[in-house]
């Protein structure tokens, strides 16, 4: 790694923070600065980074290197540093072999072929170079043995309860997962809503919705690219094929299902975005409080 | 593999009348690998009753585990033991022969299906469509009809060709159902195999489908 | 024992000619009697249907019954595998021997799906090769697993076909195997146009069986295209449909073109005709009479 291209085109970095600028990911998380991971690569101090979760977070979507007054290609300098974390034991996602039922779902969902149903011990093995964290896999794995280390369940979890928490008496609660890569960036055209950014809209899990309610949430509103729009090729359809089974399961038990709404929000559509919880609002308010919060 | 699907979650609430402890039992077989009764089904439904629970102001325990394979006397018996004490009702989510065994393992419980079981099916992932392959007859002649079966593919089981009610390739139960005879015919004909149809096939002896069967091992 | 009227006229070579009719939803069976009285002089047998579409109506057997000793025209006792088991099935022949039946036509029978009944399980248990296989047998004086019965029934076995099947070929192989296992004569499905029944005949010239043709008369032009959109194996021409769409009588229309295409039989390989006119029976005398058959 030391003598790679990469390396040598590093140096030319002064530190403009370009890229950082313009990374959906850092976007999402103050964990993920690539200037300040050129940085450490130039002065060789890469240890830090490589220990860290959020390395996966980068999905090459090469808006740093297109963008980069120097043409330093940052996303495969990433890359390498994603290859050589693996050393360290920091992958994307582990799979708990344990728990594995071979199924496959995983391997069919995935659209890179990053994980892939061993056929000598029919256990799931995950190869992170291929890997761009999107959590569509966890989100299918009926054996829950698969954990996503960024995004992982637990965290999605306490985002849930958070969120819920911290609206106040009387307010409608409305729990929005929105994609990072669509949806949210016309999220902060408003304030009716608290909003739960994801990598994909795949890699929302049924026990995410239920566990929403569960808690207390009167509506749940999944933002995701438009058809053919997603970044990971398929995972807003896998989302809304799992949306609905969870509306037919709602609606039997005597939750509305017009309590939980998934739309088609591209990036561009901010006016969209702010009709869309408008309106979702509004029929939370016909609606009343979730049926779940009323009792005790 | 076995195909279930799931109950209406209010006729599984009805069955659970009365009980405190409920004990939902998945299956990391058949069901598992279809995602309809393995451990996030598991959990999913034990959060969809706790969630007709609240609905209805009631306290009822739930706790979901699953087992590798539930029509595993053994496999049942050591994974559920220690356990099943906890519970005054067991919800297994796994098809018939599951529920049966966990039935009769726990003799002073009761167990309750979460699922009706369907079929013996394949699955085509890109619809998400599992479709029936097999009834279990008990005499196979899938060798002398190209790998295709009528006796589970044509709903009126026919041995010996197509009956009147072929439509442009398609079944009179069912405009989108390939009729399984014209199916068999095209691979046949593809394969040079024609002739192998061109012989009646007697009726089928239904003495090795008659129910409950045994097999030794 | 004789052989029956239908077969003596089959093999006499002369154009033959049967027609059908429904078994009454109920219990009433004055009206089959007056329909089979309409009948008599026109055709050589008459058929009974077997629940069409898997509708609950009379057994055929009883109207056959009454059809050959009332009216004194012979029957035809149409058998699906839909609703009896291979036991029931015997059980059924036996008393129609019994009662003098002497022609069945061995069928598959429509999916109960398709009926009034849609809930009942389908039986199935024998196809209609197999059901011809199981009559042969009765006919050599076993029942179908060979045991000997007391007296031997003597039936003629009509199987049935769909001229206009696509693919023929497949048609044609099970057509040879209905022959192998015993079939004589066969009614097909309605036809509509002449040259599919002559590439069908030109298909079965090697086998000696006799052809009777389906000939359904058209009620009107929506009748027609609802058959060419749902009724397997039927092609209407486009011409007969638009002749439907002119007509100031459909129904007179639609016999008139039954007429002219029963003239077009008679004058093609077939052996005779198989007049169905469900509901419209009274016309099918007139349509005989126009087709200079009588």
């Amino acid at each position: 790694m030391e003598t790679s291209n990469a390396k040598k085109k590093a140096y030319a970095c002064y530190q403009c923070g370009v890229c950082t600028g313009i990374c959906p990911m850092a976007r999402l998380t103050e964990e993920f600065k690539p200037r300040l991971i050129v940085q450490d690569f130039q002065s060789n101090q890469t240890e830090d980074i490589l220990k860290k979760n959020s390395l996966w977070l980068c999905a090459a979507c090469y808006c740093c290197y297109e963008n980069c007054p120097q043409m330093i290609n940052v996303t495969d300098i990433i890359a390498d540093l994603k290859g050589e974390a693996v050393k360290y034991g920091n992958v994307p996602l582990k799979v708990n072999e344990d728990k594995c039922i071979g199924c496959a779902n995983c391997e069919y969902v995935c659209p890179y072929g990053a994980i892939k149903v061993d056929v000598h011990d029919s256990k799931s093995k995950s190869n992170p170079e291929l890997c761009i964290s999107c959590g569509s896999c966890a989100a299918e794995c009926p054996a829950i043995a698969i954990a996503m280390q960024n995004f992982a369940d637990q965290q999605m979890k306490s985002a849930i309860e958070k969120t819920i928490s911290s609206f106040g008496k009387g307010e409608l609660r409305i729990v929005s997962f929105l994609c990072n890569w669509s949806a949210y960036a016309g999220a902060d055209s408003t304030t009716s809503s608290r909003s739960i950014r994801v990598m994909c809209t795949g890699r929302i899990d049924s026990l995410f919705i239920y566990h929403a309610f569960l808690s207390g949430a009167d509506g749940v509103l999944i933002g995701a690219c438009n058809r053919g729009d997603c970044y990971y090729a398929s995972g807003n359809i896998n989302a809304e094929k799992r949306i609905n089974k969870i509306k037919k399961q709602l609606g039997d038990i005597g939750v509305e299902p017009e309590r939980l709404r998934f739309k088609w929000i591209s990036r561009s559509e901010k006016q969209k975005f702010a009709d869309v919880i408008t309106d979702f609002t509004e029929k939370l308010k016909k609606l009343g409080p979730s049926p779940l919060r009323k009792m005790r | 593999m076995i195909v279930v699907e799931r109950k209406n979650i209010n006729d599984i609430l009805e069955n659970l009348k009365g009980f405190k402890k409920i004990l939902l039992v998945g299956c990391n077989g058949c069901v598992g690998i279809y995602q309809l009764g393995g451990e996030k089904q598991a959990i999913e439904l034990a959060m969809l009753i706790n969630m007709g629970n609240k609905l209805k102001d009631k306290k009822i325990d739930t706790k979901a585990i699953t087992v590798i394979r539930q029509c595993d006397k053994q496999i049942v018996k050591e994974e559920l033991g220690p356990i099943i004490t906890d519970c005054d009702i067991i919800l297994s989510l796994a098809c018939g022969a599951g529920v049966q065994t966990v039935a009769e393992v726990f003799e002073n419980i009761p167990v309750i299906p979460a699922n009706d079981t369907k079929f013996i099916g394949a699955q085509a992932r890109e619809k998400g469509t599992l479709f029936e392959m097999c009834i279990a007859c008990g005499n196979c002649i899938l060798d002398k009809t190209g790998g295709i079966c009528p006796v589970t593919r044509c709903p009126k089981s026919h041995l010996n060709g197509p009956c009147g009610g072929v439509y442009k390739g398609k079944c009179e139960t069912d405009k989108e159902r390939d009729c399984a005879w014209l199916l068999i015919y095209n691979k046949l004909k593809l394969s040079g195999k024609l002739e192998s149809m061109k012989k009646i096939a007697s009726p089928k002896d239904f003495t090795k489908a008659a129910h409950p069967r045994k097999q030794e091992v | 024992m004789t052989k029956s009227e239908l077969i003596k006229s089959l093999e006499s070579g002369k154009f033959t000619i049967t027609a059908e009719i429904e078994a009454p939803k109920g219990i009433n069976t004055e009206k089959i009697i007056q329909n089979a009285q309409l009948l008599k002089g026109y055709v050589t047998a008459i058929n009974v249907t077997d629940c069409p579409l898997g509708n609950v109506m009379m057994n055929s057997l009883v109207p056959c019954h009454l059809i050959q000793e009332k009216v004194g025209v012979e029957a035809v006792l149409q058998m699906t595998c839909r609703d009896r088991n291979r036991i029931g099935i015997q059980a059924d022949f036996l008393g129609a021997a019994a009662l003098g039946i002497k022609n069945i036509l061995a069928l598959t029978g429509d999916h109960p799906r398709l009926g009034d009944h849609p809930q009942a399980k389908p039986v199935f248990d024998l196809d209609s090769v197999q059901l011809t296989m199981l009559i042969k047998k009765l006919n050599e004086g076993f029942d179908f697993n060979g045991h000997k019965l007391e007296g031997t029934p003597k039936f003629h076995i009509g199987v049935a076909a769909t001229p206009g099947a696509d693919p023929l070929e497949l048609e044609i192989i099970k057509l040879e195997k209905k022959m192998e296992a015993g079939a004589e004569f066969v009614q097909t499905q309605a036809v509509y146009d002449i040259n599919i029944l002559d590439k069908f005949m030109d298909a079965v010239s090697h086998l000696s069986i006799k052809v009777l043709v389906g000939v359904v008369p058209l009620k009107s032009a929506g009748m027609a295209k609802y058959m060419n959109k749902h009724v397997p194996g039927i092609k209407i021409p486009e011409d007969i449909i638009k002749r439907m769409e002119k007509a100031e009588e459909p129904i007179k229309e639609g016999n008139t073109i039954a007429a002219e295409f029963l003239k077009a039989v008679k004058g093609s390989k077939a052996h005779g005709a198989h007049i169905m006119a469900v509901g419209t029976q009274q016309y099918v005398p007139t349509i005989i009479k126009q087709a200079g058959l009588i």
